[in-house]
């Protein structure tokens, strides 16, 4: 890609960051938050929602000291070439195995809901033909794809959900504070997985045109996938009880099929979610498809990233039929994501940034 | 222009390929409409061993109904004949049951529209069957979550089978009856959801009732499940002081003596609220009843429009409430140390620190609580004479 011709604007970037954050993961964060701490877990999505905005603001101050260089430009300017290329790899084996997780699990929810015979091979090849069909069209086709589907997503989303508001317990969500600080801290770690997918704005924030405004767009893209996912799980917990919302695997998914719509005018809302959950899983995995095949084109100097969209769709096909079961997926996903994800939203971002100040390299952060 | 054609094609290819796996017309699903879950009667299993295909693998636990509607008929002929199919299949395992109905008819079951499950009475007396049937009806993906849940006292089979009076369509008239809850406050409804979450947090459940007549079913009471097993009734008193309790009371009516006569006031509005004190005999529980409803009979000689007469009226109400109310929670606390007026859960909730005392012992301190209700009953309406 071609530094100086591409530019995307910062509502684009943040429009990116939420569609990116919001993904397969949105079906089972209920069950995530409830699973170690029961009724206090809503209360973990707004910690886990400040780490994130904390993570998101060190990337930011990394990014706006070096507004016209590439992530991993400026990244060997940082700490030379060796180091460079181990902190290349890092994120190439987040981005691509990671891509892989969350396409199995679209595959799997797939099958379960909407379509029972069709093999999971088919349901996932088409669709990773999907996706290196945007991806092969550049960062501009990507964000105006995700600036249109925004709408499409979360409207209906919303609406389906708010047609079950009117007859849930709301006293489910009490009582709060019942949990150890420790607990919580150790289980919003948890949650703060299902909030990756801003780490992807290393790799974009460089294009952004309007650079004063990165940061604002970034903070609201942040808050606003935290009150999408409180306002989700609120729902959930309130319609089944904590009990029964740790028992359930997608207990989203659960909820709109006990949604009971007055005068049963509409039946069975799921099909609709269905829809709108696909875009939800493509507009995630297409993210970090993009962001993996930058990241390997990086690490072999080629210039073109697309000569690599092709060849890295049979490795990710095949890590994503790996797993055997459901539950080695999430067993897989959550390894890689707590031990990898950590490190590349947080402590390597962490790590340049002090860098970068020590060494007095790149501007002066502003604002 | 053969770079244009080659394009056409792969769209023509693209879009009669569409979907082509999943493709199901819709006259080859049985939507299944209702299930009835059975404990198949002896004499019918020595029968059916005798003509088994392979007897040393028939030991079938159970036997269950499905009904769904014949889409040749429902669309081709006129009436008389039967629209709807009910097939009953002796089996181990639920799941089995659904493979040997595909042995049995040329079409897929379907359970996204089911309406109605019902459980025989001696199906549920097994714990084990019970705890079965649950993780069948909650593992299955497709199933509605919206269908209404009831027992039946008898065999669960024989409503399917059943020919109610002026009713075409069986499933839709019993759950229309299930629905009359807005008029009715005998007749309760509980949705699989429903059913399936209070099972999983306490193993306990209330059920509604279905009694069989000749031509007619009859929604009325209401069953306990405990500890996955089914307990016992109550009648259709218990069942109204029930939802009373449980703050689910939507509507119906109360019939009580006022002085020599009946009156009879109708639930518009009921709303519960919910205290705990903490006295010097332990935990005492306040559930504070109130309804605002209308006097629709009282004695042709009565003033109605006499506001302290009205008052004494409403006093007597309220105590009529109160009294079937307290009835039914001794018999909650006594006979089977059950909590399924939520007093647990109301602790756990807005007293949790007092929940971590009581919380291991918690059907102990249940039976041998304060439990007291006080109703405050109001007559906003007598209807149009005096």
């Amino acid at each position: 890609m071609d530094n100086n011709k591409i530019k995307i604007s910062s509502l684009q970037l943040g429009i990116l960051i939420v569609v990116t954050i919001m993904g397969v993961g949105i079906l089972a964060v209920p069950r995530i938050v409830v699973q170690d701490v029961g009724s206090d877990g809503w209360l973990l999505i707004l910690i886990g929602g400040g780490f994130s905005l904390i993570a998101t603001m060190i990337i930011h101050a990394l990014g706006s000291r070096f507004p016209n260089k590439q992530f991993f430009d400026y990244t060997t300017e940082l700490i030379g070439k060796p180091l460079a290329s181990i902190v290349v790899i890092v994120y190439t084996l987040y981005f691509i195995p990671i891509c892989a997780f969350i396409i199995r699990i679209f595959g799997e929810v797939l099958k379960m809901y909407l379509l029972p015979r069709t093999p999971i091979e088919v349901i996932i090849i088409t669709f990773l033909l999907a996706l290196a069909y945007l991806i092969r069209q550049g960062l501009e086709a990507i964000v105006r794809f995700y600036e249109i589907m925004l709408f499409l997503m979360i409207i209906p989303f919303l609406l389906s959900l708010l047609a079950g508001t009117y007859k849930v317990d709301y006293t489910n969500l009490l009582p709060v504070f019942q949990s150890s600080p420790l607990d919580m801290m150790k289980s919003s770690l948890q949650l703060f997985l299902s909030f990756l997918g801003f780490e992807s704005a290393l790799l974009f924030i460089p294009y952004v045109a309007d650079h004063k405004n990165t940061k604002k767009s970034m903070i609201i893209a942040i808050s606003f996938v935290t009150v999408i996912y409180l306002f989700t799980t609120m729902l959930v917990i309130s319609t089944f009880g904590v009990d029964e919302t740790g028992q359930l695997i997608w207990p989203l998914m659960s909820y709109v099929k006990a949604i009971e719509v007055p005068g049963s005018f509409i039946e069975q809302l799921e099909g609709i979610i269905m829809t709108i959950w696909v875009f939800f899983a493509y507009t995630t995995s297409s993210t970090l498809y993009f962001s993996g095949s930058i990241t390997l084109s990086k690490l072999t100097g080629v210039k073109d990233y697309r000569v690599y969209v092709m060849l890295i769709l049979p490795i990710i096909y095949i890590l994503a039929l790996l797993p055997g079961n459901i539950a080695e997926v999430y067993d897989w996903d959550s390894r890689v994501s707590i031990y990898l994800g950590a490190t590349v939203a947080f402590i390597i971002p962490l790590l340049l940034l002090v860098v970068s100040i020590l060494r007095k390299k790149g501007e002066k952060t502003h604002g | 222009m053969a770079k244009k054609i080659l394009m056409l094609l792969l769209v023509c290819l693209l879009l009669l390929n569409t979907g082509c796996w999943d493709k199901q017309d819709i006259e080859e699903r049985a939507l299944v409409l209702g299930i009835a879950f059975d404990k198949p009667p002896e004499e019918e299993l020595a029968r059916q061993r005798e003509n088994a295909s392979e007897p040393e693998h028939f030991s079938p636990r159970y036997s269950i109904t499905y009904i769904h509607p014949l889409a040749s008929t429902v669309v081709g002929k006129g009436a008389g004949e039967d629209t709807f199919s009910s097939m009953t299949i002796t089996t181990r395992s639920p799941k089995e049951a659904e493979r040997e109905m595909n042995t049995r008819i040329d079409l897929q079951l379907f359970f996204g529209h089911t309406d109605l499950i019902l459980f025989g009475e001696d199906v549920l007396k097994n714990e084990e069957y019970m705890k079965e049937m649950m993780d069948y009806l909650h593992r299955n993906q497709n199933i509605n979550w919206d269908a209404k849940v009831a027992v039946v006292q008898g065999r669960a089979k024989d409503v399917f089978e059943m020919k109610p009076t002026g009713a075409n369509l069986l499933v839709p008239y019993v759950v229309g009856i299930m629905e009359n809850r807005r008029v009715s406050s005998k007749v309760s409804h509980v949705t699989l959801t429903q059913m399936l979450t209070e099972l999983g947090q306490r193993g306990t459940v209330v059920l509604p009732k279905i009694n069989l007549g000749k031509d007619e079913v009859k929604v009325e009471g209401a069953a306990i499940i405990q500890n996955f097993k089914f307990r016992g009734y109550f009648t259709g008193q218990e069942a109204r002081s029930l939802m009373f309790l449980k703050g689910t009371l939507q509507g119906g009516g109360i019939v009580t003596k006022y002085e020599d006569t009946l009156i009879s006031y109708t639930i518009v509005n009921s709303k519960l609220e919910k205290k705990l004190k903490t006295t010097e005999d332990g935990l005492q529980m306040i559930f504070k009843l109130r309804t605002e409803g209308q006097l629709d009979e009282g004695t042709y000689n009565l003033d109605l429009m006499d506001d302290k007469l009205i008052k004494t009226m409403e006093k007597s109400v309220a105590e009529e409430i109160t009294k079937d109310a307290m009835e039914t929670i001794k018999k909650l606390q006594r006979e089977y140390k059950a909590d399924v007026i939520r007093v647990g859960s109301y602790i756990q909730k807005f007293h949790p620190k007092i929940w971590k005392q009581v919380e291991k012992d918690w059907e102990e301190v249940f039976s041998s609580m304060d439990i007291q209700v006080q109703t405050d009953a109001r007559i906003r309406r007598v209807g149009v004479v005096e």
